[in-house]
């Protein structure tokens, strides 16, 4: 092997160095002129004489430098082009071999790529801005614990926050920091924009002036947003925005009259400035920009939010350039020593004395983005780790599928190898030629993998609601190519190795070699570990995923449907929504089929939650974060509509029936402070800053709020008249009898009256957000139930071909075993054992590896715990069952063996 | 008179190149003369073929070569035989008797 490996080297140097090598040549023939031609002078002739005579010699000698210089490539080219036609030729004949390995790796190489280019575009690709490299966030570490958090369902400690306020952001951006420039982006969010008459949702960021000149973005048009449009007030031509190339050609057409149009965006006035550039699409991946304004122009978008002033109020993500030089480590130094000063000088008004000291006591800590910073990120990194994991998984059983695929060829094919060895081919040819057969097959399946991926990737993307470009670019190519020279070395390799080796003994017996059987078998344990591994993983999630699903909301709304109008959009001021919401519902529950209808401030178990502290008298020894419940903004007929049973006092009367201060509580909320639910009815509590006390009028059952995996979360409802509940955006809650589609097409033409024009509404159910919120536990389950029902496929198919090709080396023993009176079921048993032996080996070495890795899914799991046995043990049944399926088909031939022909001699 | 390099047996000019080798590090007019002088100026080995067959046993692994000082003091390009070209020399050297002894025997010379 050494030869030949040495030999590739020596012609990949050469290629590397084709110009060094022709100046050699040229060098060494001058040299040879010039020895020759002293010589011609030593024997009597004259200088110039000498010259010609020497020249003359040379010939022509471009021609055969030039033939020189071949030798280092041409014949190798040659040869390995000769191999090349040769490995088509035999792939082609074998069509079935060749199908079911090209399919195979398409399937692994489609699925890696996919995951992989989903890692990238939302994780790893770098923002297309000037030196990425140099970007990096502020995070507060050590904020205090005033209030309770929830991720996924599932109460945390957070103990960091990516949001400043405007006044500390000031203070950053005044200061002399670790950052040389910062600029800050306020949360993106979907807003209305009327361009051209014709309605848009696009994400919107709000960003400081700062934020396009640091980046170092060109637009493509007009100019971007600079540090002169984010001031108070707006500049003197309007407020201005900066559209993406995708709203420009969505909005505008792409017309260069896009620069300076007019639009709305939430009923404010704007003007187009300029056009970003098409790679350009924000800061925050996973989360497309489409519209960017500053954040000055929320004056006039939010005028009661009083951002600019009040510290308490934190909304910014601040990123920026670190000095040159600097490390994110040392830069968290700086910061951290800085943070008293800058934390002191944007500090609020009025807070206690331990609220103040632990605001103060928060520390600054600067990590890298050069890839950007998004919450998807946060939120999808560890999914994707899983779908890396199980992929890579995957890879490795084609791999060793066709390593094992090739061992049997290889054996089958000693006798044209030995051949071929006999007429003087070097083994490192034959070496070359087998390596080339797998890295043929390898290219089949990268180039259907690329296609499969290109579909796969888009699908997971959409399933995950990501905006992310999960096209081909360096950093994927560069993966596939490294997948592609992983499956011809772990697949080529060794049976290429293995085959060019064998041939002294290869002529003369047809056993094959022994080595190369326990390498297949051993490939056959590794492929079983690894589909128990993914057949317990797929089988936790699907019933985590059921458990969520089936999971009882509280709710019983199969029949209720949930419309989100955008009514201020279509046309109602804020002042005349009170008035809108009323005659809709009366309207709504005049429809036929309709048995129930109310407004709510928020979809139940959709993505918004809001909480709120509430004083019960008699207990405010507990600390006001333990005093947080969840918050509903609801009409009358709320709990019916949902189906939420009412356990003790009444529901809240209709809104003209006098507007007094009360709420309705959950069981667990009564519970906690009253001894039941008909005790609670008739006290009163208290909120915040509000010293009207609030009388309890009503228990009803637990619901979940935001999210199915919440144990039951403490809830309050209020009816949405109260002071400051009120607000645009709410939800209607229809409850109907009948089909849903002409329902819901009768409250649109409701709202389209109401409104003047048709608004933009987005129509849900409570199951349907049952379903978004396990989004995430829904695509790890489908995705690794196929993962492994390819890995149960191929140990399968390993197992019964292994088996195979031992019942056809060992047809004489077997022969000789039934002519001495074996039993068929005996023969049969023996194979059957072999295959469930593999199979329990490959369980064991499955079972290691999963218990280790144990808590990777955790998070993902719902009531079913990692190690749950029934599950384990139902997938090993499942293996071993498959198995044994697996080794029938070639065990009952062995049974079957006619003695009399099998000892017959060859 | 004598023989050009197209008119040697495929193979013979690599084992005169070689064989000349055996004595020690020479540069390619050296090997050029050598061979003349050594056939009893039978063989003339053009540069056309010398080079690239130098170049050709180089690739092979049985040449190495160093940029070194001639006798004249000038630069040249020294060829030295590597351990696997002995051995080839060896090899082909046996091969090439077997052949002259076959070709003797058939024309009937011995």
């Amino acid at each position: 092997m050494n030869a030949w490996w040495n030999s590739l080297l020596s012609r990949l140097r050469r290629l590397g160095r084709r110009a060094q090598l022709d100046q050699d040549l040229e060098d060494e023939l001058a040299a040879h002129l010039a020895l020759k031609q002293q010589a011609l002078q030593a024997s009597g002739r004259s200088i110039d004489e000498a010259a010609r005579e020497a020249r003359v010699a040379l010939g022509n000698a471009t021609a055969w430098s030039e033939e020189t210089r071949e030798t280092w490539l041409f014949p190798w080219l040659e040869g390995l082009w000769q191999d090349v036609r040769f490995g088509v030729r035999v792939l082609a004949k074998e069509k079935l071999f060749t199908f079911v390995v090209v399919l195979t790796l398409t399937l692994s190489i489609g699925a890696n790529t996919a995951v992989f280019s989903i890692t990238n575009g939302l994780l790893l690709r770098l923002l297309p801005v000037k030196q990425p490299e140099q970007l990096a966030k502020l995070v507060l570490t050590n904020i205090a614990s005033t209030g309770r958090y929830w991720v996924n369902g599932r109460e945390t400690k957070e103990v960091e926050r990516a949001f400043v306020s405007y006044p500390l952001y000031q203070a950053l951006s005044k200061q002399e920091t670790a950052f040389s420039e910062i600029f800050g982006v306020a949360g993106a969010g979907a807003m209305a924009v009327d361009a051209n008459g014709s309605p848009h949702r696009p994400n919107t960021a709000r960003v400081t002036g700062s934020y396009f000149p640091v980046l170092g973005v060109q637009p493509q048009l007009g100019r971007l947003l600079t540090a002169a449009d984010d001031v108070p007030g707006g500049p003197s031509g309007g407020w201005p925005v900066v559209i993406s190339d995708a709203l420009w050609s969505r909005a505008f057409n792409r017309s260069p009259a896009a620069v300076g149009a007019a639009i709305a965006v939430e009923q404010v006035p704007f003007v187009v400035v300029g056009i970003a550039p098409r790679s350009f699409v924000g800061t925050t991946p996973g989360t497309a920009i489409d519209l960017w304004i500053t954040v000055s122009s929320m004056e006039a978008l939010y005028p009661k939010f009083r951002w600019r002033t009040n510290p308490g109020i934190g909304f910014l993500r601040v990123q920026g350039r670190l000095k040159p030089g600097l490390s994110p480590e040392v830069a968290t130094q700086q910061m951290t020593a800085m943070a008293p000063g800058l934390l002191a000088s944007a500090k609020e008004v009025g807070l206690s004395a331990e609220a103040e000291r632990q605001f103060l006591a928060m520390k600054m800590e600067v990590r890298p983005t050069p890839a950007g910073d998004s919450t998807p990120m946060k939120q999808y990194r560890p999914v994707l780790l899983i779908l890396l994991a199980a992929v890579a998984a995957v890879l490795l059983i084609a791999a060793t599928n066709l390593t094992n695929l090739l061992l049997a060829r290889a054996a089958a094919r000693r006798q044209e190898i030995a051949t071929r060895l006999a007429l003087g081919a070097t083994a490192g040819r034959v070496r070359q030629q087998l390596l080339i057969e797998s890295t043929l097959l390898a290219l089949g399946g990268v180039a259907g993998g690329l296609v499969l991926a290109r579909w796969l990737g888009v699908a997971i993307s959409s399933q995950l609601d990501l905006d992310i470009d999960t096209r081909l670019d360096l950093t994927v190519l560069a993966f596939v190519i490294a997948l592609l020279v992983l499956v011809v070395l772990i697949a080529g390799w060794v049976p290429a190795w293995t085959a060019s080796r064998q041939h002294y003994q290869a002529m003369r017996s047809s056993t094959g070699s022994i080595g190369a059987g326990r390498l297949r078998a051993g490939m056959i344990v590794l492929q079983t570990a690894l589909t128990f591994m993914l057949l317990g993983g797929s089988a936790l999630m699907l019933k985590s995923v059921q458990r969520l699903v089936h999971q009882a909301t509280g709710f019983d709304a199969q029949a209720t449907v949930l419309l989100t109008p955008d009514l201020f959009n279509a046309g109602i001021s804020r002042p005349a929504h009170d008035r809108a919401y009323g005659s809709i519902l009366e309207q709504a529950r005049q429809l036929p089929g309709v048995t129930a209808a109310a407004w709510t401030g928020m979809a139940p178990l959709g993505p918004q939650a809001q909480m709120i502290t509430i004083d019960v008298p008699g207990h405010m020894h507990v600390p006001s974060k333990d005093r947080m419940v969840f918050l509903h903004s609801v009409t009358d007929g709320y709990f019916e509509t949902l189906g939420i049973p009412l356990l003790a006092g009444r529901e809240f009367p209709a809104a003209s029936s006098g507007r007094r201060w009360m709420c309705v509580m959950s069981e667990d909320v009564a519970r906690r402070y009253y001894s039941s639910p008909t005790a609670a009815i008739g006290q009163f509590i208290g909120l915040p800053n509000d010293k009207e006390p609030i009388e309890v009028v009503g228990v009803v059952a637990a619901t979940k709020y935001t999210n199915v995996r919440e144990a039951s979360p403490p809830t309050v409802y209020f009816p949405s008249w109260m002071n400051g509940l009120q607000s645009p955006g709410m939800t209607l809650a229809v409850r109907h009898a009948g089909a849903r589609e002409p329902l819901v097409a009768a409250l649109q033409a409701i709202f389209r009256k109401e409104a003047g024009r048709m608004p933009y509404v987005k129509v849900t159910t409570v199951e349907g957000n049952v379903r978004e919120s396990v989004k995430i536990e829904r695509l790890l389950s489908s995705l690794l139930a196929g993962f492994a029902g390819f890995g149960l496929l191929i140990s399968a198919t390993g197992i019964a071909g292994l088996l195979a090709y031992a019942v056809q080396q060992r047809r004489r023993e077997i022969g000789i075993r039934l002519a001495l009176g074996s039993a068929p079921e005996a023969i049969r048993w023996r194979f059957q054992a072999q295959a469930l032996l593999l199979a329990t080996l490959g369980l064991l070495c499955g079972a290691g590896l999963s218990y280790t890795l144990r808590r990777v899914m955790d998070s993902y799991l719902y009531q079913v715990g990692a190690t749950d046995p029934a599950i384990w043990s139902t997938v090993a049944v499942v293996l071993l069952a498959t198995a044994f399926a697996a080794a029938s088909i070639p065990a009952w031939r062995a049974s079957r063996i006619n003695p009399m022909e099998a000892l017959r001699p060859e | 008179m004598g023989f050009r390099s197209a008119e040697l047996l495929p193979g013979t000019l690599d084992l005169l190149i070689l064989h000349t080798l055996e004595a020690g590090p020479a540069h390619g007019y050296a090997i050029m003369e050598a061979i003349w002088s050594r056939s009893g100026e039978l063989f003339r080995v053009e540069e056309g073929a010398l080079y690239p067959a130098l170049h050709r046993l180089q690739l092979k692994g049985w040449l190495e070569s160093e940029w070194g000082m001639s006798e004249a003091n000038r630069k040249a390009k020294y060829y030295q035989l590597t351990r696997e070209g002995r051995k080839q020399l060896a090899k082909e050297r046996a091969g090439w008797t077997q052949i002259a002894l076959g070709m003797g025997r058939v024309l009937g010379e011995c």
